[in-house]
Formats: structure tokens, sequence, C-alpha cells
């Protein structure tokens, strides 16, 4: 039997600019209401001592995890991985609303359907990459920031954008078991990497140093 | 995060259900009172399946409930799974006493029925232990589940034995039993909450509060029932009282203090 695949995106910080496209794009090509978000732009707020100040931009979306904790909590098995693709999918058919996945994921990065009272999240377009298209949002990106395919294909764009980072540069989300596949590049002439000591303000993120006005 | 109320009446119902079909049992494995009787057993009984019913209110799609047979080895599988298995051994229990079975067979059904239901006071727990919320993620919280309904099911069950009228020596364990389920109910409570003291403080501070009162009062009133039976009833009323608001608060704080790793969409889940 083939193994999973490893399917993700992969975001190249160096190269976002903050627009906001992918965001725009994903509520277009999936309808994802006003309210409601697959995909979403954090700022990392100015943080260091001047001149040596820096931020970034932080796309975030679901982060396809290895060991995903959403897939494990479901009661009715709608949260699952695809067989084939290994993509962490929700089968709205069997969704019965109660959230535990949402409980579940270590990012927030679930999202609730108000109208169909079902729960969502990005599904890495599979509608378009089942028919070898790219996601909306690696499309539409202006800066050329995302990269989408199989971490175990080395000829997908996604680990040719690995492959051409440096090691010291490709960050992850805090893991704390479920491994997430989603690789962040940022390179330290760029900014550096402070997810693991974020405090939260609203929707944006300061470091435990604090904002830098 | 958000309080789920559902959640919160679904776990103290049914635990106080579980509780008190067990601590009856205690009292009749101890000598000290017969097996459950058939209003102790149809009250547990109630108890457990008003709780199950609660549990499904915060579901949007009930209708769909069937499909939770598909992941077994979800929390929410185990905790119906064990709801049920409860409900139909005291069920055959009840069958049992009435067509007068033996006490060896009763025995046998009610402590299986006891233990099932213990058990899933701490499933109830169990099911909230999730790496993505480092607070939750303690034995101690599964401990305090259980624990707290301990105080509550020992409580109804003080006020079960008193209202029935029973022996002095039943009632005085039942307050005993009243006052070791609030004292453990409250220790491991103490021991959750103190393991994320910084987070209790900025959010949970009056809950945690209410819980340690409500507990201490019902410890009390177990306590004086314990060396004076005959004012079981009114005892077991504010125990009952101070258990049920002490079992609530633990779980609210719960909720209050339950704040995932990172919360990139800020979604509320009520």
């Amino acid at each position: 039997m083939p193994s999973m695949a490893r399917n993700c995106i992969v975001v190249n910080l160096d190269r976002c600019i903050g627009c906001w496209s992918c965001e725009v794009a994903c509520k277009l090509e999936n309808d994802v209401a006003l309210g409601e978000r697959w995909n979403k732009v954090v700022q990392v707020e100015p943080f260091g001592e001047f001149p040596h100040v820096s931020t970034y931009w932080l796309p975030t979306m679901c982060q396809q995890c290895e060991e995903s904790p959403c897939t494990h909590v479901c009661p009715t098995g709608a949260s699952y991985r695809d067989e084939q693709t290994g993509m962490v999918l929700v089968n709205k058919e069997k969704c019965i609303g109660c959230k535990y996945c949402m409980m579940a994921c270590p990012y927030g990065v679930r999202s609730w359907n108000e109208e169909q009272q079902v729960v969502e999240k990005c599904t890495l377009c599979n509608h378009l990459t089942a028919a070898g298209e790219k996601p909306a949002c690696v499309k539409n990106c202006c800066g050329t920031a995302r990269y989408y395919g199989d971490l175990d294909d080395p000829n997908s764009d996604a680990s040719k954008a690995l492959a051409a980072a440096d090691a010291d540069a490709v960050h992850k989300l805090p893991d704390v078991g479920n491994h997430p596949l989603t690789s962040y590049i940022l390179s330290s002439r760029f900014g550096e990497w402070r997810v693991d000591d974020l405090t939260q303000q609203t929707s944006k993120y300061v470091t435990t140093e604090g904002s830098v006005d | 995060m958000e309080i789920q109320w559902s959640l919160v009446l679904f776990t103290v119902v049914s635990g106080a259900g579980a509780w008190l079909f067990a601590s009856s049992m205690i009292e009749a494995l101890a000598k000290k009172d017969e097996l459950p009787t058939k209003v102790e057993s149809i009250v547990a009984f109630v108890l457990l399946a008003v709780g199950g019913c609660l549990s499904v209110t915060h579901l949007k799609h009930v209708d769909r409930i069937l499909e939770a047979l598909n992941h077994p080895t979800s929390g929410i599988f185990v905790e119906a799974a064990m709801i049920g298995v409860t409900c139909a051994l005291i069920a055959i229990y009840f069958i049992l006493l009435v067509r007068g079975s033996s006490n060896g067979i009763l025995t046998g059904v009610g402590l299986a029925a006891a233990v099932v239901g213990v058990i899933f006071t701490f499933a109830c727990g169990a099911s909230y232990m999730m790496d993505a919320r480092a607070v939750w993620c303690t034995p101690a919280l599964p401990a305090a589940y259980g624990l707290t309904a301990a105080g509550l099911g020992t409580a109804v069950n003080l006020l079960m034995k008193a209202a029935q009228k029973r022996e002095a020596a039943s009632v005085s364990l039942a307050g005993l039993l009243a006052l070791i389920g609030s004292i453990c109910g409250l220790v491991v409570s103490a021991v959750f909450l103190l393991g994320a003291r910084e987070v209790v403080v900025a959010l949970a501070m009056p809950w945690t509060v209410a819980l340690v009162i409500a507990a201490v009062v019902a410890l009390a009133c177990g306590a004086v029932a314990w060396k004076k039976p005959e004012l079981g009833l009114a005892l077991g009323v504010v125990a009952t009282a101070g258990a049920c608001i002490a079992a609530i608060a633990m779980r609210v704080a719960m909720w209050l203090v339950g704040t995932p790793l990172l919360d990139f969409f800020l979604m509320p889940l009520d």
C-alpha cells in the first residue's frame, strides 16, 4: 500500500508583504462567510530595540499535522486525514457540531460555519489541487511567498522552496506532539522567529518583551 | 475561554447519579445498610439519564448522533458508552430487585453498575486532556472531575438515607462518605487549580473561592452528620447544595482557564 502523501503549504516570510491577498483569495474561492475564516494573516508586532526593530506577517491556516489532534478527538470521524493525499479534511455531512476539534487544535485555526452549524477549515483547495491546480492562496500571492506540494516529492514547489532555504531559516509553529507539516521560512536578516514566546493581543501578537510603537 | 454550560451540567448531574449508586453500594458492602433501594436506583438512573440528555444540548446536529458510533476511541464515544452501560446495569438491577432476586446476584450487578459509573465520572475529565490546552493536560483534571462528582453523589446519598429514615448507623456512614468525598474533591481540585495558579488568579478567582467555600460547607455537614445522624436530613440538604456548587465551580473554573497554545482565528466556542 502506498504511503500517505504529505501535502501542505510552505510560506516564505522573507517574501510576504502582508497584503492579505491570500485571505481574500481563500474567502472568494471557498465562499467563506463574513466573520469566518480558513486562512488569516496575523502581524507579529514590531519588537527589538531601535534601530534593530523587526516585524513580520504570519499567514496562518491548518498546519496539516501528521498526528492531528482534531481527527483523534472527533467522535464521528468527520475530521479525518485523507488516505491518498494526507490532507486533514472535514466531512461536513458527519459533523455533529460538538466543537471538540476546535478545542483540540493547538493553533485555533478551525472555523465555525454559522449557517450550516458545522466546523470547517482549510482544505488546501482540494477541489483545485485534485485537478492539478494550485490552491487559491498560492495562486494569488502577490509576493510569490506561498508554495504548495507534497514534502515527499522533491520536485514539488513546497519541497523546492525548503531545499533552497537555509536550514536555520526554516521554522514551524510550536509542536506539542502534533507534528505540523507547514513550514515558515524566515531569514535572520529579515527578522527573528519569535513564535515560541508570543503573547496574544486580539489579532496582533507581541513578543514577551513587548511591542515597539 | 467560554463556559460550556451544557457540558458542566452534564458531568455534574450524571456524576451525582453514578456516585449516589456507588455510595449506596459501599454502605451495603460495609453492612451498614441494605443494597440500594428502588428509590435510590430510580434517582440514580434519572440523574444519569438527565445528565446524558444535557450533554447533547450543546450539539448542533443531534440528528446525526448515531455517527458518534463511527469513532470508538474518541472521548465522547467512551463517555456515551459508559453512561449507557451504567444506566442499563442499574435498570437490570432494578428489575432484579423488583423480582426479588438473590442478594448475590443483586450485589454482582450493583457492583458492576457502581464500578462502571465511577470510572465514567473520571473519564469525563480525561476527555479534556489535550496537548493544545496545557492547563488541562494533567491527571489532576480527571481526578477533580471524578472526585467532585464523588462529593456530590455522597452528599445526595446522605440526603436519601436520611429522607428514607434509614437506621442511624447507615446515615452516620453516609455522613462519613460525604465528608471523605468532599475532602477528596476539594484536595484534587486545589491541586488542579494550583497547577495553573497564574491563569486562575487572572480568570477564575471568584469561582475558585466559591468552590472552596462550598466544599468546606459540604464536608462540614458530612462531619456533623457522621457524629449526629439524627440531623441527617437538614445536613443532607445543605451538603448536597454545597457539593453541587463546588462541582459546578470546579468545572466553570476549568473552562475559564482553558486557553489554547495559540488562538489565531479567535473563534468563540459558544
